[in-house]
């Protein structure tokens, strides 16, 4: 009898237990909820959000055929209230943990988002992985008009499209996690992916610029299906966006922060008249950046170490000889000093943001938080010096060596 | 019969019968052993025992278990170097059963156990003579009943039941391989299941996006909510399985496979059951298949359903918790004396008779937790025509 | 519980359940807050202390073989001040498992689930850890000396999986607060080493009482190298300029983590082992408080003990009104009642039991 009594009292326990823990179950089942793969955000003329959610639906397994993402947008104070919203609209509550995308127009990032970052890094869905975008375009058509060519589930493309920060330098791999820190912090300054829509979807016939040096989202050249681009960095300060940097500069951006495995690089050949070379540079160290905060105008010192190999050839070229590839180098080397001393007085004098994280080396000579924070470090870098020193060496071509 | 000094002689009737011949082991398949099992009477394995072992230290005594049954039990053990206290202590537990019947080996290991908590065995049972015989000279007590082709091994830890008599026959690389993934199996076997819910429950983020999506693109058209649906692949495959104990054996292989790939993809395709699922269900089973000891193997595919309920119930928390409560129950455990985790927990040292197997040549010492009198079994050097040469070459 | 003996290992393990309970919540924040960019300075300056305190504590529980910290108290003041000092010491465990559990409890509510009670989260920990307690010593012993060294190695792991994201200048500036608040107000940073409170209650169940100097050296040192490496990966990700309290910073820390594409989001896996860890300490701290109890006052039976004692954790835990009282009472009161409890009152005593022993050994030398 006392076994009977003892089973069945365990048994209600598990019923308890089951039905408290049900309600949980029920708002974070796989089968209940609605995954958002991106989020744009606009602000709108009566100080409102308009928030685009795009989802992606499940491949089925009989038809196979590529899911179409839909985009569904609402307008409301806050983003909150548009999940709410949203919530309501759909059925499905929505879910966040496979957002890989988050959307800012840039008319309102000059207005300052912290709000909503501070917000969305509440969410206890929200991966801090997550990329973060200013388009120059509205949010909405920038989420609209992305359509991946070689890849069948949008959710795939969002997934790898910033690892050409690596590759190419061209944008930089900005998360919302590293924004925020950024945010929070007194050494640097966040930043941001730029994007836009390219040229077929812009409806030009001519396009703006065709400089490789000045490329920019929302003004190349290029056209094909996928009609949303990335080119470029978003500078913030604080929490306000405060100007733009083109893909050259974004991979000077990616070479201070070490973030970047190769660039290419197109410079005049010493040996031959009008003829330019590619040439592909890998940094070999982490960059050294020495600080001097001894006055309030800090003196940078930065030393770059490249290995270069010729991607362009010729009919008439010859660089196996030490001298070619000894000016070669030389010819690198000042283009890449003057390119990113420009940048680096950009950042400083122009944009006043230190989104290089060179005060994170600055730090080496405070004792304490309290004489860092005396010396104001984000005020001050509008009065940095540069001294930027690049030493590459250029091997060879890459296949062919001599022509 | 002639009996010395009587004038005398007796012509008396004695009735013998048949049994069944010594024949390959069922549920232990070996490769490169022998292929030997215990048969029911148990004169038969006790001379399978001794020839194998083949030494006079071997004692074999005969206890009766059982008032009407008066069942023989062969306790045997090597009495150079096993442990007297064991040996005592196993003859004390046969000796004071107070039943009218014992039928077979599986009924001695529930009457001997040390503690019932969550039908964990604590005694190995054996249809191989060759494992038997390796144990015995490893200081443990083999119990061999008659009437059943099974002899107990006590006592018998946690390593035990995921290590296979052929494990001593092949190289140390392989074998160790082998036991990693049995190791892997038996956590799929408990776990996979309860995690399947638990993540699709609670914890999608940990999925990556593709797969999630694959897994919400194939339960589109499912009716029932996963744990129903769960709860319904596995207990149709322990259904099968049992079924198939039973089916006649010419067509019993043929039901048992048919009967589950054509269940399985019917089910698919009528849409009641996610094609992921069946796979999970699958590997669940095959990983069951993986573990050597029948009874283990149970008593794991029995705790499966116990995570599952956990991890539907409260997600990851759930299964920590469960595992948590069974790993203080595995770890309060005795065999016979020898706690139950050894040589994990407590730490000792097991002077190479831990889980993965060294070579050969460096297994020097019977382990340490069954307190042999001779604890040494292998010189240092043993193989002494490699290193020693004879003088004078 | 006193009849079986724990070994070495087992003994280092058991000292480490409290470290690991407490860095999942918001030790290494609350250090951070306090010392800036020099905590890992900090961490190692009383990481010393602490070891030459644990060292005193070693020769002070020397002279007394066998007897454990509420023996040593009935020998200097009789049986009523050994009800005191076990009641205080009773009442020390349970308020810290209570407050540590519902601060873990409402963190896994804020994360995972949200529509349960917390009431339920907490009894979902107090029901298995009471079946648990009914079980012997040994298993306890047994279970952390299994699931702690998981927690450990998975510590390191966090480290080396985030270490793409560190910045390591963010050690500089190297006094961070300054000289003074590193060294003489960052001493109540010891509150961290709480499991020297366990040092007491060993000597009567070691199986090698020698051993003792080494069980204490190497948990102090462990406990260290734990508090360094979590603190360390918090300081290289987050920056601490603007503190935001989070709820579980090691698990924030954890969200970061990303192995290529495929392997994101890894927190449930990391979530698993703190739980686990988080039911050996809770079994670990009632055991030590049932045990307490039963010296006191010489029950017989300690099994309905363990089931009330499971429910004045339980109610204890359910007290704060909100997740704000129950944070600020981590983040002020505990330390306070780890340095009083653990280190004054402790210390204290074998003090006074030594000087005690010494006179009476003078007394008799006389007569």
């Amino acid at each position: 009898m006392k076994k009977y009594i003892k089973n069945i009292f365990i048994f209600i326990v598990i019923l308890v237990f089951i039905l408290a823990f049900s309600h949980s179950y029920s708002s974070l089942n796989i089968d209940n909820l609605a995954y958002v793969v991106a989020l744009g955000i606009d602000s709108t003329d009566d100080n409102n959000l308009q928030v685009t959610f795009q989802f992606s639906t499940p491949v089925s397994i009989e038809s196979g055929e590529k899911p179409n993402p839909i985009n569904n947008t609402v307008i409301s104070p806050s983003i909150s209230n548009a999940i709410n919203i949203m919530n309501s609209y759909l059925g499905n509550p929505i879910s966040f943990s496979h957002c890989k995308v988050i959307v800012f127009s840039e008319q309102l990032a000059k207005q300052g988002i912290s709000d909503e970052v501070y917000t969305l890094i509440n969410d206890t869905q929200i991966t801090p992985s997550s990329n973060i975008v200013i388009s120059k375009c509205d949010a909405k058509n920038y989420l609209e008009q992305t359509s991946p060519e070689l890849k069948n589930l949008i959710s795939k493309y969002y997934e790898t499209f910033a690892s050409s920060s690596r590759n190419t330098g061209y944008i930089p791999d900005a998360t919302i996690g590293d924004f925020f820190n950024d945010l929070t912090s007194r050494t640097r300054e966040p930043y941001a992916i730029l994007g836009g829509l390219n040229a077929e979807s812009r409806n030009e016939e001519n396009s703006t610029t065709t400089n490789q040096d000045s490329l920019k989202a929302n003004t190349t050249s290029i056209s094909g299906k996928n009609g949303s681009e990335n080119f470029g960095v978003a500078v913030f300060r604080e929490d306000t966006l405060v100007g733009e940097l083109d893909a050259f500069e974004s991979v000077a951006l990616q070479n201070i922060r070490n973030n970047i495995d190769r660039f290419l690089i197109s410079v005049q050949d010493p040996e031959i008249e009008n003829n330019v070379l590619d040439i592909y540079m890998t940094p070999s160290n982490n960059t050294r950046i020495k600080v001097d905060t001894s006055t309030k105008s800090p003196y940078v010192e930065i030393n770059y170490n490249f290995t270069g190999r010729i991607y362009s050839m010729t009919q008439n070229s010859k660089y196996l000889s030490p001298e070619v590839l000894d000016s070669i180098s030389k010819t690198c080397n000042s283009y890449l000093e003057t390119q990113f001393s420009n940048y680096l007085y950009r950042t400083s004098r122009e944009l006043n943001s230190d989104i290089n994280s060179i005060g994170n080396y600055a730090l080496k000579n405070f004792f304490t938080t309290k004489e860092f924070e005396n010396y104001s470090w984000l005020e001050n870098y509008k009065n940095a010096f540069f001294k930027v020193k690049v030493n590459s060496s250029i091997k060879s071509g890459m296949l062919i060596t001599e022509t | 019969m002639f009996i010395d000094t009587l004038d005398q002689a007796f012509d008396i009737e004695v009735k013998g019968f048949k049994q069944r011949s010594i024949d390959t082991p069922n549920n232990e398949v070996v490769i490169k052993g022998p292929n030997e099992a215990f048969v029911e009477n148990i004169r038969t394995n006790t001379s399978i025992l001794r020839r194998i072992v083949n030494n006079e230290n071997l004692i074999i005594e005969n206890i009766e278990v059982g008032k009407i049954t008066k069942t023989k039990c062969a306790v045997c053990y090597i009495q150079d170097f096993t442990n007297q206290d064991l040996i005592n202590e196993v003859k004390y537990r046969l000796n004071n059963l107070d039943i009218d019947s014992l039928f077979s080996a599986g009924e001695l290991e529930q009457f001997i156990c040390d503690s019932n908590i969550f039908g964990i065995p604590q005694t190995m049972a054996t249809e191989r003579p060759d494992k038997a015989a390796k144990y015995l000279l490893k200081g443990r007590v083999i119990v061999i009943v008659n009437g059943t082709p099974y002899g107990i091994i006590m006592p018998s830890i946690l390593i035990d039941f995921l290590s296979s008599s052929e494990d001593t026959n092949l190289k140390p690389n392989f074998s160790n391989f082998l036991r990693i993934l049995r190791v892997i199996s038996s956590f799929l076997t408990l776990l996979l299941p309860g995690l399947y819910i638990a993540v699709t429950s609670f914890h999608q983020e940990i999925l990556p996006t593709s797969l999630m999506f694959s897994i919400l693109g194939s339960r589109e058209n499912v009716p029932f909510p996963i744990i129903v649906e769960i709860l319904l692949m596995e207990f149709s495959f322990e259904l099968i399985r049992e079924a198939g104990l039973r089916v006649p054996s010419p067509i019993g292989p043929t039901i048992g496979i048919v009967g589950a790939l054509v269940l399985g993809q019917a089910a698919v395709s009528a849409g009641i059951v996610s094609p992921i699922l069946i796979i999970i269900v699958a590997i669940t089973g095959i990983a069951s298949f993986a573990i050597p000891d029948f009874t283990f193997g149970f008593h794991l595919r029995y705790f499966r359903f116990a995570f599952i309920l956990l991890g539907f119930m409260a997600g990851f928390l759930g299964i920590s918790i469960g595992l948590f409560i069974y790993i203080s129950a595995l770890c309060s455990i005795h065999s016979f004396g020898v706690p139950f985790t050894t040589p994990f927990a407590p730490v000792t040292d097991s002077k190479g008779n831990g889980y993965l197997l060294s070579p050969i040549w460096k297994r020097e010492y019977r382990p340490p937790y069954m307190s042999t009198e001779k604890p040494k079994e292998q010189d240092s050097i043993s193989m002494k025509w490699k290193f020693f040469k004879p003088f004078g070459k | 519980m006193s009849k079986s003996k724990i070994g070495t290992v087992e003994a280092i393990m058991i000292i480490l359940t409290i470290i690991v309970a407490h860095t999942i919540l918001s030790l290494p924040k609350n250090i951070l807050t306090s010392m800036k960019s020099a905590s890992i300075l900090n961490l190692i300056y009383v990481s010393i202390i602490v070891v030459a305190l644990g060292y005193l504590i070693y020769r002070l529980l020397k002279n007394f073989p066998g007897l454990d910290i509420v023996d040593i108290s009935e020998l200097i003041g009789g049986k009523v001040f050994k009800n005191i000092i076990g009641t205080i010491f009773m009442v020390y465990f349970v308020i810290s498992a209570s407050m540590l559990l519902r601060n873990f409890s409402e963190s896994l509510k804020v994360i995972y689930y949200p529509m349960t009670d917390i009431f339920f989260i907490v009894a979902f920990f107090i029901i298995p850890v009471c079946y648990a307690n009914r079980l012997d010593f040994n298993a306890t012993s047994k279970t952390n000396l299994i699931v702690v060294p998981v927690v450990l190695v998975a510590i390191v792991v966090l480290f080396a999986t985030n270490m793409k994201q560190f910045s390591l200048q963010k050690m500089f500036p190297i006094f961070g607060e300054g000289v003074v608040n590193t060294f003489f107000l960052g001493l109540s940073n010891i509150s961290a080493f709480g499991g020297i409170v366990y040092l007491y209650f060993l000597p009567p169940l070691l199986k090698e009482p020698e051993k003792m100097k080494k069980i204490t050296l190497i948990s102090i040192g462990i406990t260290a190298l734990y508090l360094i490496l979590s603190v360390a990966t918090l300081l290289f990700i987050f920056s601490f300029f603007i503190t935001t309290d989070e709820i579980t910073p090691l698990y924030n820390a954890t969200r970061y983590i990303e192995l290529g594409d495929f392997f994101q989001r890894l927190e449930s896996v990391f979530l698993i082992i703190w739980i686990l860890a988080f039911a050996c300490y809770l079994s670990t701290i009632s055991r030590f408080s049932v045990s307490v109890f039963k010296k006191i006052t010489n029950v017989d039976n300690s099994k309905p003990l363990i089931d009330i004692f499971g429910l004045l954790i339980l109610g204890l835990s359910l007290v704060p009104k909100n997740y704000a009282i129950s944070q600020s009472f981590e983040n002020t009161i505990y330390p306070h009642l780890v340095i009083a409890v653990a280190f004054f009152l402790g210390i204290g005593l074998l003090v006074i039991a030594n000087l005690k022993r010494r006179k009476e050994s003078r007394h008799e030398k006389i007569y």
